[in-house]
């Protein structure tokens, strides 16, 4: 009788009771999917980062009327160039099979890739252990053969960028979804003090301090709270594995892989313990701001 | 104990219920408080268990100016005095047992010390075989020893009951008396608002008159019926003859 005793207030039978676990429900799928979102985002371009960023791609074009022997003068005095260059670990010439694999997805089968005047590739990889200045570099190439450098540094940025702002995007909405859990909370909390105001008198004038009425109040929200956001928090892990199951389709899924997956899922469970404490905390402050009115 | 100096009371801006009323009730007093319906009874007690502010007036109770208790300080206070409300007031969807228990509990007593009292006093005020029933499937008097085996059970200072035999039959009401003599010879100062003339003059206790807005202490019973006398033309503005009978219970 004691652990299972009804509340003195009978709560669980106001309206909220019913629509707020489905509010916070959906609030906590919208915030689990943003951040779930964002993370595996980022972790995707965490691993294409390091590939890029490790990576210098060095590129010869043939001159008008050029003849082959010229250009594969070129190139192999550009890879002992970069040989000798410091930082440098590896440096290898893409052959031409290799870049027609590359180029194939995007301009078909049947194209006859002898009849292009593609420029030569060289695949440079290097060391990490020190910083290759790319515009030097790019100079010395200059001077000597006329091949060019590319550090993919246009590329990263914007990809840095793009993530920036959809962190910003992650923060935003887990905002926004905070602020309406709290004035969702805080609406029903209300309604429910005005339901049983005479209740609430009663217990006043037994002698009942505002921290036991409160009490009660936050019990009941951390209750609906809890309810409504692991049902949110499990229908997002449910949407979320859906989407990783397509993506795996993919070859760019590679990124949402084993590995990573957890950090969503932790993300996400995270979740119904924060969306319980936010509610606690709002009935609270929400029933002693409205008590401290009464006598 | 409890000190009113020209105290007056009003709703809003309705009329004064109460004006100038000036008593004093010592520790351990046993009153009852009569006076026609409608004449600020319950207005009164209200003002004792600090459910209302007077509008004018000094009050001190457990010797403390009212006017000068933090709320913080007021559940202390109110855990101290037990009510009977003339409309009993429990909560319809706790049982008659977590109805009584309710004292004890807001004031954070241990479970086993609450089955023990609670399950005692319910069975002495006759509602042993009720225990779980809720309050809407009790008859009037029974809800009515729910509500006074509330006031009780905490023992309180001060007990204030509002009609507390209104609904009861006679052989309850003298047992429901005791009761309250029983706790007024542990200490508690009792005051009873009632219209039941046999108890007042079975239970030979002083009466406190309440009649315009002001309130007599008469030790003489035998005054009772000039009183009612005075009562009746404050309330229906007649003259002449007192009724012959004595005002019903409500
Ligand atoms: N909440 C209220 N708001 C406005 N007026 C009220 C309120 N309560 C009581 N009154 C008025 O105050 C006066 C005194 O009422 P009160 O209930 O104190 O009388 P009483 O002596 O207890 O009567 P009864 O014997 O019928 O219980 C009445 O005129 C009543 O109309
Ligand atoms: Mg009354």
């Amino acid at each position: 009788m004691a652990a299972g005793r009804q509340s003195d207030i009978p709560l669980s039978r106001d309206p909220s009771a019913r629509f707020l676990p489905w509010i916070v429900a959906f609030l906590t799928y919208i915030a689990a999917l943003s951040v779930a979102g964002y993370l595996a985002l980022a972790q995707l371009s965490v691993d294409w980062n390091d590939g890029l960023s490790n990576a210098i791609t060095v590129e010869i074009t043939a001159l008008e009327g050029e003849e082959d022997a010229s250009i594969n003068g070129r190139v192999q005095t550009t890879v002992a160039l970069l040989r000798g260059y410091p930082g440098v670990e590896s440096v290898e010439v893409l052959s031409r099979a290799k870049i027609r694999e590359f180029l194939e997805p995007w301009l078909g089968k049947a194209l006859d890739i002898g009849a292009l005047p593609l420029p030569r590739l060289i695949d440079v990889r290097l060391s990490g252990d020190e910083d290759v200045d790319v515009v030097a570099l790019n100079e010395k190439l200059a001077g000597s053969t006329g091949a060019r450098a590319d550090d993919h540094a246009i590329w990263r940025d914007r990809m840095e960028r793009f993530l920036g702002s959809l962190e910003w995007a992650a923060i935003a909405i887990v905002a926004v979804v905070v602020a309406a859990a709290v004035i969702m909370v805080a609406f029903a909390t209300r309604g429910s003090l005005a339901a049983h105001r005479e209740t609430i008198e009663l217990l006043h004038l037994i002698g009942a301090r505002d921290d036991y009425i409160a009490r009660q109040f936050q019990r009941h929200a951390m209750r609906l709270a809890m309810i409504g956001s692991v049902l949110g928090a499990l229908a997002a892990m449910a949407t979320a594995f859906l989407i990783s199951q397509s993506a795996s389709g993919l070859e760019t899924g590679a990124g949402l892989g084993a590995e990573t997956a957890y950090l969503p899922v932790v993300a996400t469970l995270a979740l119904p313990p924060i969306s319980t404490i936010v509610a606690l905390f709002t009935a609270r402050r929400t029933v002693l701001k409205a008590l401290r009115r009464m006598t | 104990m409890i000190r009113f100096e020209n105290v007056g009371m009003r709703y809003g801006t309705g009329p004064e219920v109460l004006r100038d009323v000036t008593f004093e009730l010592k520790a351990g007093a046993f009153h009852f408080l009569v006076g026609a319906s409608g004449a600020g009874k319950s207005t009164l007690l209200k003002l004792m268990y600090l459910a209302h502010r007077p509008t004018r007036g000094l009050i001190n109770i457990f010797d403390r100016n009212l006017a000068s208790i933090p709320r913080e300080e007021l559940p202390d206070i109110r855990q101290r005095i037990g009510v009977v409300y003339q409309d009993f007031r429990l909560l319809n969807h706790l049982s008659a047992f977590d109805n009584v228990a309710l004292p004890l509990r807001v004031n954070g007593a241990r479970e086993d010390v609450v089955q023990k009292h609670v399950g005692e006093l319910l069975g002495w005020v006759g509602l042993a075989d009720h225990i779980n029933a809720l309050p809407p499937t009790l008859s009037g008097g029974q809800k009515q020893r729910v509500a006074i085996a509330r006031a009780v059970i905490s023992r309180p200072s001060l007990l204030l009951a509002d009609e507390p035999t209104g609904n009861v039959d006679d052989t309850i009401a003298v047992r429901l008396l005791y009761l309250f003599e029983e706790l007024n010879r542990m200490g508690t100062t009792v005051v009873i608002a009632t219209h039941n003339k046999s108890l007042v003059d079975r239970f030979k206790h002083p009466v406190m008159r309440l009649g315009d807005g002001q309130v007599r202490t008469e030790e003489d019973e035998a005054d009772w019926g000039a009183g009612l006398r005075r009562d009746a033309e404050a309330s229906f503005g007649t003259k002449g003859d007192a009724p012959t009978v004595p005002p019903r219970e409500l």
